[in-house]
C-alpha cells in the first residue's frame, strides 16, 4: 500500500469517526456563502447587492420581472392606466399575510411607496413625476402623475433599491431612520442576524403565492428549503472549497479562473451570472475631463479587447457598444462607430485639438475592488500610449467612494453597473449622479423618452445613446459575467441577474 | 501587593484613555464615508447628506468626541452606523469566538511550545534538539494565511475531516463546536508555539548553567529535581512574559485566521468596521481589545510577582 493511499485511508477513517459525532437533522437547510454581510436589510435605502440577495426573500414588491424582463404583478392583482396616462390604479391582492400576521392592505402599499419615492435613488427618479399616492379603498391604490411617464410599472418592478412593501406601522416606526423590523410578505421570514456570521431566514408557512407558473422573479414562489442561511465568508478560496466539501450549497462571487476546473467536476455546478457592464466615467463637472474634446480623445484610445480579459476567459466577457443590455429590448448600436476605436494616433490628435498640454488626469481606483483596479491598470497604459498623462489614485473602498462624491477630487473613474431593465434606471443618465453630466439635449430627449409610446421610445433611446458617444459622457468598455457555483444537490436555481433561492431545493 | 495592583491598574486605565482618544480622532479624520458605503453606487449627494444627518456626522468633531466620551462613561458604546445594532451587544457577541479561539490557540501553543523547548534544551546539541528547533522555526515562519488555506485544503477538501469554515458556539453545541475550532487554533497557535519553544529552550539553557544548580547537584539532588524543581521554574519567568505577549498578539492578529475560517470574531469585526468606516464600532472594538491587552499584561505582571518576590517588592 503506497504512502499516499495509506494517508488517504487514515484521513477517511478519521473523517467517518468525526462525522458520526456531528448532529443530524431532517430539516432542509440551504447554506449560501456570501462575500460580505449586508450593511442593512432596508431595501429602500441602498442599491447594494448583498442587501437584495438576502432581503428580497423577505419582502416583495407590487411587480417583478419575468425571464424576459417583462413586468408581472406580485403583490398587485392588476394595474389600470388612465387614458391620459396620468393615473395608475393598482388593485392589491387580497388575503396576503405579512410575517407578523397582519393582512396586506392598500395603506401598507401607500406608506411603502411614499417612503420609497423619498428615500430610494430610483424612487427619486420617479418622484418628480408623481403628484400623489393614495388608497381609494382597502385594496386599491392610485398613483397620480403630474406628467406622463411610461416607466412607472418598470420602476415599480425593479429590485435595485426597489419599492418593496413593508407594513405601514414598520414604516411609521422607522421614521427617518432605516428599517430594522424586517417584516414582509415573502416566502421566507427573518429569524436572526448573527453579526459577522450569518443571517437566517425560515419558511413562512402562511405565505400566499401568486397563482401562476414560476418565471424569472415572477409566478409561484415556493420555499422548498425550510431554512436559508446566508453565511458571510470573506475568503474566496474558502467559499469555493466550502461548496466542494458540501459545507455550503451555493457560493456567490467566485473567481473566473476556477471556471474551467468546474466544467469537469461533477460535484459542482458552475454558472455564469447575469451580465454586468463596465464603463469609464469622466468627471464632467470640472478639471480636464470637463472638455468634451479630451473625453473623445480618451474614448478613441481605448481597446476594449485588451481590457476585458481582466474578467477572465472568453466566456466571462463580451465587447458590446450598447449602454443597455443585449438581453433587453433596449439594446442599441447607436454610436458604435465611436466604440472600441483603439486608435492612439487619433486620440493624440483629438487631445491636441482640445488644447491638452500634458496635465495629469487622475484615475480614481479602489484597492478593494480587484476587477476595477485591473481595468484601471490596463486603461492607464492605453491612455499613456496616446500621450495622456494618467495618475492612478488608489484608495480603500470607503475613501474611494467619498472621493467620487467630491467634484474636485477626481477626473476618471471606473464603474461596474448591474442589470437595468429600462434606460431611465441608469444612474449616469441623471445629472445628479457622480460624473455630473449636464446636457440640455439629453434632458429634452429623456423627457420625450418618458412620454413616448413604446415603439417610438426605443428610437429616442437610440438618439440618447448616440449623444452619450458624441459627448463621451460615459465610455463603454464592455459587459462581463459573474461566476457562482452550487453543489450538484442544489435544484431549481434560476440564473437571473439577482440571485434568489425560493423554488430552490437541495436533494441530499 | 495591593499597592502594586493599584499602580498597575491606574497605568492600564490611563493607557486605555489615551488609546481610545487617539483612535477616535484618527478614525474620524481619515478619508472615507460610511454613508457612501451604505447607500451603494447609485447614491446622490442629497442622499449622502441626509444619511450623514441621520448618523450625526454633520456635527463637529469635538462635539462628537464629548458625546462619545460621556456615553462611554455611562456604559453606552453607541450604535452601529450599518445595521443600527447596539455596539456593546455586537462586541459581546463577537468577543466570544475570539476569546475561545485565543484560548484554544494559546493552550495549543503552550502545550507544544514549552515541552518542545524543554526537550530541546535537555538534549542540547543532539539530533533531537536539532529536529525540535527546525520544527519550531518552521512553525514560527509559516504565514497564518498560507497555513490556514493549506489546512483547509488537506483536512477539509481532501480528507473531509473538519469543516472548511464557520463557527458554532461552544455554549450552543459543544459536540459540534470543537470541529470548527481545530483548524483555526492550529493556524493561529502554530507560529506562537514555535516562538515559545525557542524562548523556553534558551531560558532553560541559561538557567542550567547557573551556579546555584551546580550547588544543588553538589548537595546530592537528583538531576530530575534539579531541572524540574529549580531550573524549569526559574526559566519560566521570562517565558511567561513571551506567552503573555503571544496571547495579546493572538487577539490582535486573529483577524487573518478569522477571515480565512469565516469566524465572526472581534478581529474580523474590527477590519470590517474599518473598511466600512463604522466609527462607533471601530472605537468600541479597539477599546475592548485595549482592555483585553491591558488585562493580559496585568495578569502577567501579577504572575511574575507571584513567582518572583523581588518583583512585587520592587
Amino acid at each position: 500500500m503506497g504512502k499516499t493511499r495509506a494517508l488517504r485511508l487514515f484521513g477517511y477513517a478519521v473523517a467517518i469517526a468525526l462525522t458520526a459525532t456531528g448532529s443530524a437533522s431532517a430539516e432542509t437547510e440551504l447554506k449560501l456563502a456570501m462575500k460580505a454581510q449586508p450593511p442593512t436589510l432596508d431595501l429602500h435605502v441602498t442599491s447594494t447587492n448583498t442587501v437584495r440577495n438576502v432581503a428580497a426573500h423577505i419582502n416583495e414588491g407590487l411587480f417583478a420581472f419575468d425571464s424576459t424582463f417583462t413586468p408581472h404583478p406580485v403583490l398587485a392583482e392588476s394595474v389600470d392606466r388612465s387614458a391620459d396616462g396620468l393615473t395608475y390604479t393598482f388593485a392589491i391582492r387580497q388575503g396576503v399575510p405579512f410575517h407578523n400576521g397582519d393582512e396586506l392592505a392598500a395603506e401598507d402599499v401607500v406608506a411603502s411607496l411614499d417612503r420609497w419615492l423619498r428615500r430610494s435613488s430610483f424612487g427619486r427618479t420617479l418622484a418628480p413625476y408623481v403628484s400623489a399616492v393614495e388608497a381609494t379603498d382597502r385594496s386599491t391604490v392610485e398613483l397620480r402623475l403630474n406628467a406622463p411617464a411610461n416607466f412607472v410599472v418598470t420602476a415599480l418592478s425593479t429590485w435595485r433599491a426597489g419599492p418593496f412593501i413593508y407594513p405601514a406601522e414598520v414604516i411609521e416606526a422607522a421614521g427617518d431612520d432605516r428599517i430594522t423590523d424586517y417584516i414582509g410578505t415573502g416566502p421566507y421570514r427573518f429569524v436572526d442576524w448573527r453579526d459577522g456570521q450569518e443571517i437566517r431566514l425560515e419558511r413562512f408557512d402562511a405565505y400566499a403565492p401568486v397563482d401562476a407558473p414560476a418565471d424569472g422573479y415572477t409566478g409561484r414562489r415556493v420555499a422548498l428549503a425550510d431554512t436559508l442561511r446566508f453565511v458571510f465568508v470573506p475568503e474566496l478560496s474558502v467559499r469555493r472549497i466550502g461548496v466542494e466539501t458540501g459545507d455550503f450549497d451555493v457560493a456567490l462571487d467566485i473567481d473566473p479562473d476556477s471556471y474551467d476546473r468546474y466544467q469537469t467536476n461533477p460535484d459542482v455546478v458552475s454558472s455564469l451570472g447575469a451580465p454586468r457592464m463596465t464603463t469609464l466615467i469622466p468627471n464632467k463637472s470640472g478639471g480636464p475631463m470637463s472638455d468634451p474634446g479630451l473625453r473623445r480623445a480618451v474614448q478613441a484610445a481605448i481597446c476594449v479587447e485588451d481590457v476585458l480579459p481582466v474578467y477572465g476567459g472568453a466566456a466571462f466577457w463580451r465587447a458590446d457598444p450598447s449602454l443597455t443590455w443585449k438581453e433587453t429590448a433596449w439594446w442599441s448600436d447607436a454610436g458604435s462607430d465611436l466604440y472600441n476605436l483603439c486608435d492612439p494616433d487619433l486620440a493624440r490628435t483629438l487631445a491636441e485639438a482640445a488644447g491638452y498640454a500634458g496635465e495629469p488626469i487622475r484615475l480614481a481606483l479602489s484597492s478593494g475592488d480587484q476587477s476595477k483596479y485591473n481595468v484601471g491598470l490596463v486603461l492607464e497604459q492605453q491612455l499613456e500610449r496616446a500621450g495622456l498623462v494618467v495618475e492612478l489614485e488608489v484608495r480603500d473602498a470607503a475613501a474611494h467612494e467619498e472621493t467620487l462624491d467630491t467634484k474636485s477630487a477626481w477626473d476618471l473613474m471606473i464603474s461596474e453597473h448591474t442589470y437595468r431593465s429600462h434606460p431611465i434606471l441608469h444612474s449616469h443618465l441623471q445629472a445628479t449622479w457622480t460624473g455630473w453630466w449636464e446636457n440640455a439635449d439629453r434632458d429634452a430627449l429623456v423627457a420625450e423618452l418618458l412620454t413616448a409610446p413604446e415603439a417610438k421610445a426605443k428610437l429616442i433611446w437610440d438618439r440618447i445613446q448616440r449623444l452619450y458617444y458624441e459627448d463621451a459622457a460615459v465610455i463603454k468598455i464592455g459587459d462581463y459575467f459573474e461566476h457562482h457555483i452550487a453543489g450538484d444537490s442544489v435544484t431549481g436555481y434560476a440564473n437571473m441577474p439577482e440571485p434568489f433561492f425560493w423554488n430552490v431545493g437541495v436533494d441530499r | 501587593m495591593s499597592a502594586f495592583l493599584i499602580r498597575r491598574l491606574t497605568g492600564a486605565l490611563l493607557t486605555m484613555l489615551i488609546v481610545v482618544t487617539i483612535v477616535f480622532f484618527v478614525t474620524n479624520v481619515i478619508p472615507g464615508s460610511p454613508a457612501a458605503v451604505i447607500l451603494g453606487e447609485d447614491r446622490t449627494a442629497e442622499q449622502v447628506a441626509e444619511l450623514n444627518r441621520e448618523l450625526g456626522l454633520d456635527r463637529s468633531l469635538p462635539v462628537r468626541y464629548l458625546t462619545w466620551i460621556s456615553d462611554l462613561l455611562s456604559g453606552d458604546l453607541g450604535t452601529s452606523y450599518f445595521n443600527g445594532s447596539d455596539v456593546r451587544t455586537v462586541i459581546l457577541q463577537r468577543v466570544e469566538p475570539t476569546l475561545i479561539l485565543t484560548a484554544t490557540s494559546a493552550l495549543l501553543a503552550i502545550a507544544i511550545g514549552i515541552p518542545l523547548g524543554v526537550i530541546a534544551a535537555l538534549y542540547r546539541g543532539s539530533a533531537v534538539d536539532f529536529a525540535a528547533m527546525v520544527a519550531a522555526l518552521t512553525a514560527a515562519a509559516l504565514p497564518n494565511f498560507w497555513l490556514g488555506l493549506l489546512l483547509v485544503l488537506l483536512l477539509s477538501l481532501y480528507w473531509g475531516i473538519f469543516p472548511a469554515a464557520g463557527y458554532v458556539s461552544l455554549f450552543e453545541d459543544p459536540g459540534d463546536a470543537w470541529r470548527y475550532l481545530v483548524l483555526p487554533s492550529i493556524t493561529l497557535g502554530a507560529s506562537h508555539a514555535g516562538v515559545i519553544a525557542r524562548i523556553a529552550r534558551a531560558n532553560l539553557l541559561e538557567e542550567m548553567g547557573a551556579d546555584y544548580l551546580r550547588t544543588a547537584r553538589a548537595k546530592g539532588l537528583r538531576q530530575r529535581s534539579v531541572i524540574v524543581g529549580h531550573a524549569l521554574r526559574n526559566s519560566l519567568v521570562p517565558t511567561l512574559g513571551v506567552v503573555g505577549v503571544a496571547v495579546a498578539l493572538m487577539v490582535g492578529g486573529s483577524v487573518v485566521t478569522e477571515t480565512v475560517f469565516a469566524i465572526p470574531g472581534i478581529g474580523r469585526l474590527l477590519i470590517e468596521s474599518v473598511l466600512g468606516r463604522d466609527f462607533p464600532m471601530i472605537q468600541g472594538t479597539v477599546l475592548v481589545i485595549a482592555v483585553f491587552v491591558a488585562l493580559v499584561n496585568l495578569l502577567v505582571d501579577i504572575t511574575y510577582a507571584l513567582i518572583d518576590p523581588r518583583i512585587r517588592h520592587a
